[in-house]
């Protein structure tokens, strides 16, 4: 067929029909792009950070708006879930990167929510679009949850889901969460995406795991065959590093900066980094059995003093498509 | 309030004496631990009042109510303005009809279409300003309701008419939450603050003009302002958390800049009742420690009351007073005292020290006759507020009183001074017959007056069983006191000698009541004739309240029931005295032993399973004879019952007389037959071996061990 300006607005209408009548989340709106976590208390990107994103052409940020954690709600007299760690933007989102504000929910939260999840779902979406319009994040077109619901809690955090979609929908947005990978083994929540997080894989606390951050091994229990998940999928992986202090064999505390720790007598420091060569085989594996993210991968997360740890080349072969 | 109290006193009670009483009722602790200190109108317990702890709510209703007219019942207007949420009201306002009985709500309806708009709008306001303060508010975010702040305030400024200094209000209320803080300032300056002093919406909207003084770094605006507007809480946040200091220097704080603050009143009271003894459950006095911080209170308390601008000295003077004594400087505490009742005091405070001197007379005055004069005309003042302050509550917690829990400040004033003070001080001094008259008033006047009222409801089950006739310390007193005085008491009861036993008699239980337990003492000691010529005074109204009943004969060994009736003490008593009589007539020795054995058996029985004949109550232990205490509380302090001691000379009588009754009578087999009756079946098989009732034993038992250990405890031959 011959590239005709009508035959090209055929196949157009004809892919918006097709859209139109699937899953919202397929019809790819926001397209392949790179993306970035942002999970910091304050959005203020650095020179470097800005170029960082420059250099890599990312074109979507997920910002974590603010928590939802139980609370002293002096409204209700009680403690009840309420909005915790509100994220201060002190600088504004480059131009022409899409943001995705993010809300991590306690699980706590979640069975404070039960029965009331309409009423949550309302309060966390009117938060997210107050915070976005007051905060100029441009137009917003999908918002995320991110919560280590388990089976006990499944059928309320499914209920939140399906009542922030609604609403999300009546405005033209899409909800995604995401998923871990022990998450992998449930039905999936209905929303319109996931993102499977693809980092902290194991137990931090545990003496005995090598690392927490990321082990292949401890994917491959979860990844393994052909594999289908009930919404589209996008991959996150890790692009920083920690310490994990012991001491006496137990575990004592998360060090963001263990170059500069000076040990006591009894306490041992596990350094912990997802290595370039373990991401990118995670992703081979992850995309052997479920197959090409749905819109493209995230790093998590934007913060120089990490992303440092790796070249712009090893970056470009996270974010490629092949 | 006493709950927390309460419920230790149950735990400890019953971690210690469980061994020792089984009684109905009985004091849990001792009358004087009653609270005394006094200086809001406060009840002992939570009440349903609605405005018992929220003033402003009962100021706005009764500035509605100056609009609607005395005819609506400030309840019906708390309930509009405070508790119909915004979309009933507004359903209710809007309807075609209205079927409801809320008579402010017709007065909305029919007369006051602007009143009811503008409390719709004060309710939109509530709402959206609620979603303001909610931890889910951000900037830009949705509130939801019909109207935003902005046009709230824009509304609110264009009014004009009766209402206007309330939609004044509205709009403060809209901007402070708005943030717009000149803005608030400025509409204080110009509209608010020329508001007549004692406008309440001008006292309600001085909190946010003093906010928006904060807001903008105006700390000394604020703090004036908030001072004026009596908000002790706002004044602290305008000083520097150092500055704050001690809870007196707070108070001081406080009354420099507002020496009228209700504030102070409020410390005053939650800190002296902290203050107050609160070692009287079981274990008697403690004597506590008064701190420094206390001293310094007392200093401040007589600084500030030589201050002209303090209208309510006498608080000040009374608060010393108070601390004073419970430094165990009752005589100073006096002096003080006497200072405060002539200073100008609030009515409150009038009649709290009205109480406490009272109170302090009772430990400090000679006890003579002057005093008795003087203490009659202080009872007849209390009395008359016991009498003048009954209502439904009061009738509903009226139970408390068994337990001295605290319901009722003026019974509970009553209670303490009486029972606490001037009870112990009149067994102290002789005169047992002012300690009954006095316990009988304070333990029965209050449930007197509720009965006779006739308009107070009680509790179902209190119609049927007179609890508290049997569990108060007037019956531990009338039970226990020597039997003279309370039979001295009994007279004085018949035939009054002055004012004093006239006042007392009308407020006391009555005679009857009286009678029965001299009547019930006299058969535990005995003295079948007294016994007879007191029961014989007990009316039907007083039998048919007794706590207790009997079941089983007293004149028989077996354990057969039967209904012994509501004459069952009087009856008895007649025929032990009529027993005792026979026995010195009857001349045949058989018939005379057959008495002989009926009164021992009374006696025996008396004691034992018809112990309702000489008891009120029975104690699980078997040791009366060590002399237990009646129960815990009992103010004159180390009551002993004296059954035990009563019980053993009975039993010691009764053997005795089965002993003659076995030595006088001449029917072997008749001998044999009461053996085996009272279980001395070795003596029976023994002794009368050859009589039937001496065979039966011998066939029956397959060893002699068998019946020699038969234990013939009750006999002692």
């Amino acid at each position: 067929m011959k590239k005709t300006p009508l035959n090209l607005l055929t196949a157009a209408l004809l892919a918006t029909l097709v859209a139109a009548c699937g899953k919202p989340a397929t019809s790819g709106d926001s397209g392949q792009c790179n993306a970035v976590y942002h999970w910091k208390s304050t959005f203020a990107p650095d020179a470097t950070e800005l170029d960082w994103l420059d250099r890599h052409d990312v074109r979507r940020i997920y910002i974590k708006m603010f928590d939802v954690a139980i609370g002293h709600d002096d409204q209700k007299g009680e403690d009840a879930p309420v909005p915790i760690a509100t994220t201060q933007f002190a600088a504004p989102v480059p131009d022409g990167i899409e943001v995705v504000p993010a809300v991590f929910i306690t699980l706590d939260a979640l069975y404070g929510m039960g029965g009331q999840t309409d009423e949550y779902a309302a309060l966390i979406v009117e938060r997210v679009k107050a915070m976005a319009r007051y905060n100029r994040l441009g137009r917003i077109k999908e918002v995320q949850f991110d919560c280590d619901w388990t089976e006990n809690s499944r059928t309320t955090y499914a209920a939140l889901c399906k009542a922030a979609q609604s609403k999300l929908h009546e405005d033209s947005m899409q909800l995604s969460i995401t998923v871990r990978l022990h998450q992998l083994e449930e039905d999936a929540m209905p929303v319109d995406r996931g993102v499977l997080m693809l980092y902290n894989t194991g137990s931090f606390k545990n003496a005995e795991t090598r690392n927490s951050i990321l082990d292949v091994d401890d994917v491959k229990a979860y990844v393994k065959g052909k594999m289908e998940y009930g919404i589209p999928l996008d991959y996150a992986y890790p692009a920083f590093g920690w310490g994990v202090m012991f001491r006496d064999g137990d575990f004592e505390a998360l060090v963001s900066n263990p170059d500069n720790i000076v040990l006591d007598k009894g306490q041992e420091l596990r350094r912990e980094r997802a290595s370039y060569q373990d991401i990118m085989q995670t992703k081979r594996l992850v995309e052997q059995c479920l197959g090409r993210p749905a819109r493209g991968n995230i790093i998590y997360h934007l913060d120089e003093a990490q992303l440092k740890h790796y070249t712009d080349d090893e970056i470009d072969k996270i974010y490629a498509g092949d | 309030m006493r709950s927390i109290r309460f419920t230790l006193a149950i735990s400890i009670l019953f971690a210690v004496a469980t061994q020792v009483a089984e009684a109905c009722g009985y004091d849990y602790y001792y009358p004087r631990c009653y609270y005394m200190f006094r200086v809001m109108d406060l009840e002992g317990e939570p009440c349903d009042d609605p405005f018992a702890y929220n003033k402003g709510a009962k100021d706005n209703c009764r500035e509605w109510q100056r609009l609607a007219g005395s005819g609506v019942p400030l309840e019906d207007i708390y309930q509009v303005v405070y508790k119909i949420p915004l979309e009933p009201f507004d359903s209710l306002r809007t309807a075609k009809s209205y079927n409801g009985g809320n008579r402010f709500m017709l007065w909305l309806r029919a007369d006051g279409g602007d009143a009811a708009e503008f409390l719709y709008v004060a309710k939109v306001n509530e709402v959206v300003r609620g979603k303001y303060n909610s931890p889910w508010y951000y900037p830009t975010m949705r509130m939801g309701g019909p109207m935003t702040l902005d046009e709230i305030v824009d509304k609110s400024l264009s009014q004009s008419g009766r209402l206007r200094d309330r939609w004044l209000l509205q709009a403060m209320r809209a901007m402070f939450t708005l943030g717009r803080y000149d803005q608030c300032i400025q509409l204080w300056k110009e509209d608010i603050s020329s508001l007549p002093e004692d406008n309440l919406m001008r006292r309600m909207a001085a909190g946010y003009a003093a906010g928006s003084h904060y807001r903008t770094g105006h700390n000394e605006e604020a703090l004036q302002l908030y001072a004026w507007a009596g908000d002790a809480w706002g004044m602290f946040a305008c000083v520097d958390e150092k500055d704050k200091g001690s809870f007196v220097d707070k108070l001081r704080f406080v009354y420099e800049y507002s020496p009228n603050n209700d504030y102070l009143r409020e410390e005053l009271q939650r800190y002296i009742r902290h203050l107050e003894p609160t070692g009287h459950y079981y274990w008697g006095d403690t004597k506590r420690d008064v701190p420094e911080e206390a001293l310094q209170l007392k200093s401040l308390a007589l600084q500030i009351a030589q201050d002209s601008m303090v209208e309510d000295r006498a608080m000040w003077l009374y608060a010393a007073a108070f601390i004073a004594n419970l430094q165990g400087n009752a005589r100073e505490a006096s002096g003080i005292l006497a200072r405060a009742e002539k200073a100008p005091a609030s009515r409150v405070v009038k009649e709290s020290v009205k109480v406490m001197r009272m109170y302090l007379d009772a430990k400090t005055m000679p006890n003579d006759s002057r005093y008795e004069q003087h203490l009659l005309a202080q009872l007849r003042w209390l009395d008359a507020k016991v009498a003048a302050n009954l209502s439904q509550r009061v009738a509903d917690k009226v139970y408390n009183i068994d337990s001295n829990q605290s319901f009722y400040y003026w019974n509970d004033m009553m209670r303490r001074i009486v029972l606490g003070e001037i009870c112990p001080r009149m067994l102290d001094a002789g005169k047992p017959v002012r300690a009954l008259q006095l316990a009988g008033m304070a333990e029965f006047r209050l449930v007197n007056l509720l009965e006779r009222n006739g308009s107070f409801a009680f509790p179902a089950w209190a119609s049927d069983f007179r609890w508290h006739n049997y569990s108060n310390d007037f019956f531990i007193m009338a039970d226990t006191i020597d039997l003279q005085s309370l039979k001295a008491y009994h007279a004085r009861l018949y035939n009054p000698t002055d004012a004093f036993d006239t006042f007392t008699n009308a407020r006391g239980k009555g005679a009857s009541y009286v009678a029965d337990i001299i009547g019930t003492r006299c058969l535990r000691a005995m003295d079948y004739a007294t016994a007879v010529q007191y029961l014989g005074q007990v009316s039907n109204a007083t039998k048919a309240e007794l706590n207790v009943e009997m079941d089983r004969s007293p004149f028989d060994l077996s354990n057969k029931r039967i209904d012994g009736g509501k004459d069952f003490r009087l009856q008895f008593a007649r025929e032990m005295l009529s027993l005792q009589q026979d026995m010195k007539r009857e001349a045949d020795p058989d018939s005379r032993a057959k008495m002989m054995v009926r009164y021992a058996t009374g006696l025996r029985n008396s004691f034992g399973k018809c112990w309702e004949l000489t008891q009120y109550y029975k104690w699980t232990s078997d040791t009366e004879t060590d002399g237990l205490h009646y129960g815990y509380g009992v103010f004159c302090g180390e009551t002993l019952w004296q059954v035990g001691q009563d019980k053993a000379k009975a039993l010691a009588l009764s053997d005795a007389l089965l002993r003659l009754a076995l030595a006088t009578a001449t029917d072997d087999e008749w001998k044999a037959r009461t053996l085996c009756d009272f279980g001395n079946l070795r003596t029976a098989a023994e002794e009368y071996g050859d009589t039937d009732a001496g065979k039966r034993v011998r066939s029956s038992c397959d060893k002699l061990v068998d019946y020699h250990l038969e234990r013939d405890a009750d006999l002692h031959l």
